[in-house]
């Protein structure tokens, strides 16, 4: 799993009809400090998410095992939202 | 499956209902030399038995659920499925368990701010 922060939507009129009703979001990676990467994902929000928030998603043919997935053409969907990252003892990254 | 170094936790109180009252443990994955091999990943820990500093062995794939007790299915692309105590290859031992150097420098390699 990897941890990104939300930094938009996607709005799409035209989709498969399988997503209708599913938020599209796009989040960047990042480190385990919570500073930015340059690789974005585009993921399916499963569990409610806001702007800013970092999250964990999961990614390939295990997106689909949740209850808003299940069957749907998808490959990165939204599991957690992460509260704080602890690396060695230290806590590196802290939700506000 | 892959080898990994437990570096650190998240904690996350909204989550998938199937993932809850197993850790997520912070995973800097290494090869079988331990040298660093990309990006750490989150990984989750079904038995909760791995902590800090131990060297696991996971499996990066959908079947990772297969980890999970009982016949769930959840969400998850990584899980960990032994803990290691040493690896040996042509009868050279190449990862021993509580190696602590090898702990600062992959840490180090991160660069964190």
């Amino acid at each position: 799993m990897q941890l990104i922060q939300i930094v938009g939507n996607v709005v799409s009129t035209h989709k498969d009809p399988k997503l209708a009703g599913l938020k599209l979001l796009i989040g960047q990676e990042i480190r385990l400090d919570g500073t930015m990467t340059d690789t974005y994902h585009v993921a399916i929000d499963t569990i409610g998410v806001g702007q800013g928030e970092v999250v964990m998603i999961v990614r390939g043919s295990s997106a689909r095992i949740t209850e808003t997935t299940d069957k749907k053409p998808v490959d990165a969907a939204i599991i957690a939202v992460v509260d704080e990252i602890e690396v060695a003892g230290k806590i590196t990254w802290k939700k506000n | 499956m892959e080898f990994g170094i437990v570096i650190g936790t998240i904690v996350a109180t909204i989550k998938d209902p199937s993932i809850k009252g197993c850790s997520l443990l912070v995973v800097q994955p290494i090869d079988q030399l331990g040298e660093k091999a990309g990006n750490p990943i989150v990984v989750l820990d079904p038995d909760n038995n791995a902590g800090f500093g131990d060297i696991i062995v996971f499996v990066h794939s959908p079947d990772a659920s297969m980890a999970l007790p009982g016949d769930i299915w959840a969400p998850i692309d990584a899980a960990v499925v032994a803990i290691v105590d040493h690896v040996d290859i042509n009868q050279t031992l190449t990862l021993t368990a509580g190696e602590q150097w090898r702990l600062e420098k992959l840490l180090a390699q991160l660069q964190l701010q």
